[in-house]
């Protein structure tokens, strides 16, 4: 089938069979590639022009008078189309790569929650810093693996690995309780850094040998020991490249950090007066709901491929979209429906699930805004609000119902735009 | 008239900021000349690099960002005026110059007025021209990934761009693509005359761009046209189309040029600042290649080449000297490891950058540039100017300016590459002998006075004519 558009005139095709049975078609063999893809003559002359073709030579081989001229010949020889080509989406996960990756999750806090329960503790400003860097250096990999090819992939990691484990490791020692917590970190970062590469049975085998080792009341020496297994070889492939690399490119990740330090400054403010009986059933309850979320989202992205491949208006995008975003925005409100409900029972008791349900809204909204390409808004919301509830405890309800309504508000803008969010996922 | 023009100079990625020729060029040209500029330079999303010191006639540098990252407007007003205005603009997809000059004109004029055009590109109504008038070219109805795709890029490119730019007496661009388009609205704005200098043919380059995109092909199908009407608007409109060589003024008439508002002013440079090389070359024989590695250099070529020179002179030497730019690490490494499979890794070595770069020329005996694509490449005229022959291949002005003080050969072609480079590696005596012919045609053809000297004619000569013009509107 040819193409029909007004500038697509085309004679009739070259045979595959066909013999060359002059110079313009033993060219148009050598440039066959080149030919059928072009979208113009222009782009054949200079493709022409760069393999040594040039006026004196194509009038002596070709009696034309130059290299437009051939380029138009070789151009007419073969019909075109242009078929619509989708791309961008489909490295989407699949819902069996969703599970393992909170199994991960999950696995790797469950080990850390027994850690606490068996009395060993992790000071705050660690967690806080280990929250924020999972942020941060998750976006990071994603860059480095856009940007760089390998070995220079794995040193990138490596460096943002070790500049996590450096700033926990101060920060251990500068905590009350300074052997488990730094245990825990060289866990929690080792476990990540086999994470990035995909190495998930090392992540699973690692945890279940921490909990193993926690249960056995080894704790230090089983989460260092897991969070060593876990870092392998890749512990000493860093390099001055990696380093070089992630000096220049951490400012691209500040609002992933922003993002991350709001959400743990946000979650001090709400939790740390509690035992850790409660604190493990809300953490249990948020990443569960962190997992229904995701797929929810995963959704949206498939239901959004299919529209902007399909040859739809902005209104049957709408419409097919519409039963998919709304499960979505239901589930985000999931938590806070929870937690009113929990309120009526008894304000008093259970405020700090009353204020998870505002930290797991405004979250949920912010990964939904950077799944569609916003990352300033939910960094600072996320930022500012968890600063002032860490700070001043008494604002903590206040600053919450605030920095959700932003939150919100700012979805709701974006996805009121299809061209907006539509671009992004392509 | 002023005794010193003002000129609106417009350049894309190059002046102030990234080295190159063309800031090479805008450095010297800027401070020789009499006339006080505003540079009106488009820049990416990435982070805009520290000024350095410029001439005291430049009186301002005006940075406009394409692809920046702006917020999506939050409300979607309607404005028919642009709405009619964007519609004009598409007229481009049917080659129609006039409609998509009015489109360019009219969104700029308006957009003072207008808060968001931002908001237009992506609207509703912008979606439904474009399906409209982009499906009579394509053969079918573009897909809503396709337009969105097309707008969203539409809207990066333009949406910053379209303003009216300050009051001057000459626009001159140093490009003709995007950075011609604010000299061209102050040309009309105004009623000045535009003056268009290319070094390398902008829509050539675009189309090696497109090609190794691999965008979607109705992606590349609609830009290859919008920057090929737009190359072909500004050619029409220029008072003066200069180039750097004959091959790119070739380019400019096929694309609508008019022969006689065309002129090749080729570059130059101060020959004090390249002394001689010693008149005597030392062992080993040395091939020096200059210039920041990446594709369009074709360095895989050179190597194979170079394979090639080895076989029949072992001892022989490439030095390569030049950075490795952002984004080209992949292919850097592709270089080196072509040339640890050939074996060559003692004889092909990495030097970095080097400064003052005479020095690079200095400890070779000829200099080789194995590019697919160039302007006026000033690596040839510092290596002819210090009086080291130079094989090139045969693309943009090379072969103008190597004449008879070296070897050109055809692009992409190990074969005859290397076996230039053979015959000059092999013959000392031929080397010095080539090198003084090319030192002696740089100065008397190629001195950065006789490019001042040219360019001090166009604006005086544009500057008259102006005024005149001027002087006899109502």
């Amino acid at each position: 089938m040819s193409s029909r558009g007004l500038f697509r005139s085309a004679e009739e095709p070259i045979r595959n069979d066909e013999k060359p049975e002059d110079s313009l078609l033993a060219l148009y063999r050598k440039t066959r590639d080149l030919c059928t893809s072009a979208i113009d003559p222009y782009e054949i002359a200079v493709h022409l022009e760069a393999i040594g073709y040039n006026r004196y030579r194509v009038q002596k081989e070709f009696g034309l008078e130059g290299v437009f001229q051939l380029a138009e010949k070789l151009y007419a020889l073969v019909p075109r189309d242009f078929p619509p080509v989708p791309r961008g989406i489909p490295p989407l996960q699949t819902a069996r790569q969703l599970a393992t990756r909170y199994l991960v999750v999950l696995s790797t806090f469950s080990a850390i929650l027994l850690f606490h329960l068996r009395g060993g503790g992790m000071g705050w400003p660690v967690a806080i810093w280990l929250l924020a860097w999972g942020q941060m250096g998750y976006f990071l990999v994603y860059r480095a693996e856009a940007e760089l090819a390998p070995p220079r992939t794995a040193e990138a990691k490596t460096s943002i690995a070790l500049l996590g484990l450096g700033v926990a490791t101060v920060l251990s020692f500068m905590s009350s309780n300074p052997w488990d917590t730094f245990s825990g970190s060289v866990f929690w970062v080792g476990a990540i850094r086999a994470f990035w590469d995909g190495r998930v049975r090392t992540v699973v085998l690692s945890a279940i040998a921490a909990l193993l080792g926690a249960y056995l009341g080894l704790e230090r020496i089983s989460l260092f020991s897991a969070g060593l297994l876990s870092m392998g070889k890749f512990l000493v492939r860093s390099c001055w490249n990696g380093w070089q690399w992630l000096f220049h490119s951490w400012p691209r990740a500040l609002y992933p950090l922003l993002y991350g330090l709001g959400q743990g400054l946000f979650l001090y403010g709400a939790l740390h007066r509690l035992s850790f009986e409660i604190l493990w059933q809300i953490m249990v309850f948020l990443v569960a709901w962190l997992f229904l979320f995701d797929f929810a989202l995963h959704r949206f992205g498939i239901a959004l491929n299919r529209s902007l491949w399909d040859n739809t208006s902005f209104a049957t995008l709408f419409s097919r979209m519409r039963s998919v975003l709304l499960l979505c925005i239901a589930i985000l409100l999931l938590p806070l429906a929870v937690s009113l409900g929990l309120c009526f029972l008894s304000f008093s008791a259970y405020a700090p699930f009353f204020l998870s349900g505002f930290w797991a809204v405004i979250t949920g909204s912010g990964v939904f805004l950077f799944s569609l390409g916003e990352q300033k808004r939910p960094a600072m919301v996320l930022f500012v609000a968890g600063t002032t509830i860490a700070i001043f405890e008494p604002l903590a309800i206040l600053a919450g119902v605030v920095a959700m309504g932003i939150s919100l508000s700012c979805l709701f803008l974006k996805l009121r735009q299809p061209l907006g969010y539509g671009l992004w996922f392509l | 008239m002023s005794p010193s023009p003002l000129v609106l100079l417009t350049t894309e990625g190059t002046y102030p900021f990234a080295p190159g020729g063309v800031t090479s060029w805008a450095q010297e040209l800027l401070k020789r000349l009499r006339a006080r500029f505003i540079v009106f330079a488009l820049w990416g999303p990435q982070q805009i690099p520290k000024i350095p010191s410029l001439p005291r006639n430049v009186e301002k540098v005006m940075v406009v960002r394409l692809f920046s990252q702006e917020s999506f407007p939050l409300t979607l007003a309607r404005q028919p005026l642009l709405l009619e205005k964007l519609e004009s603009l598409f007229g481009f997809l049917e080659g129609d110059l006039v409609a998509f000059g009015e489109g360019l004109y009219g969104l700029a004029k308006a957009s003072g007025k207008a808060s968001s055009l931002s908001g237009v590109f992506l609207s509703k109504e912008a979606d439904e021209i474009l399906r409209r008038r982009f499906t009579s070219v394509l053969g079918r109805t573009p897909v809503l990934a396709e337009r969105l795709l097309t707008l969203g890029q539409l809207r990066g490119m333009l949406v910053n761009l379209l303003q009216i730019p300050p009051v001057a007496d000459i626009a001159h661009t140093t490009v003709n693509g995007l950075g011609a388009i604010p000299a061209w609205l102050a040309s009309r704005h105004y009623q000045i005359p535009l003056v268009l200098t290319e070094h390398g043919v902008y829509l050539r380059e675009r189309y090696f761009a497109l090609f190794a995109l691999n965008l979607p092909p109705a992606l590349s199908l609609f830009f290859s046209l919008f920057f090929k009407n737009l190359a072909r608007l500004i050619y029409h409109e220029a008072s003066l189309c200069t180039s750097v060589s004959e091959f790119n003024r070739y380019w400019q008439i096929e694309l609508g040029a008019k022969p006689e508002k065309t002129m090749v002013i080729p570059n130059g440079i101060d020959p004090a600042k390249f002394p001689p090389a010693p008149r005597h070359l030392e062992n080993p024989p040395t091939a020096v290649w200059v210039g920041r590695i990446d594709p369009l250099k074709d360095l895989l070529t050179l190597v194979q080449a170079f394979a090639f020179v080895h076989k029949a002179l072992p001892h022989a030497r490439l030095r390569l000297f030049g950075p490795v730019p952002q984004g080209n690490e992949v292919y850097a490494q592709e270089v080196r490891k072509r040339v640890e499979e050939l074996g060559l890794g003692k004889t092909v070595t990495f030097e970095g950058p080097i400064s003052p770069v005479y020095r690079a020329y200095h400890t070779g005996w000829a200099t080789v540039l194995s590019s697919v694509s160039e302007g006026f490449p000033y690596v040839v005229l510092e290596s002819l100017a210090v009086g080291r022959p130079v094989v090139g291949t045969r693309t943009g002005a090379v072969s103008e300016i190597i004449a008879d003080s070296g070897r050109v050969v055809p692009p992409s072609n190990p074969e005859a590459l290397g076996e230039a480079l053979t015959e000059l590696l092999s013959d000392p005596r031929l080397c010095l002998d080539l090198g003084a012919l090319g030192r002696e045609r740089v100065i008397r053809k190629y001195t950065l006075e006789n490019m001042v000297e040219s360019y001090q004619k166009v604006y005086n000569t544009l500057c008259e004519s102006g005024q005149r013009q001027r002087d006899e509107l109502p």
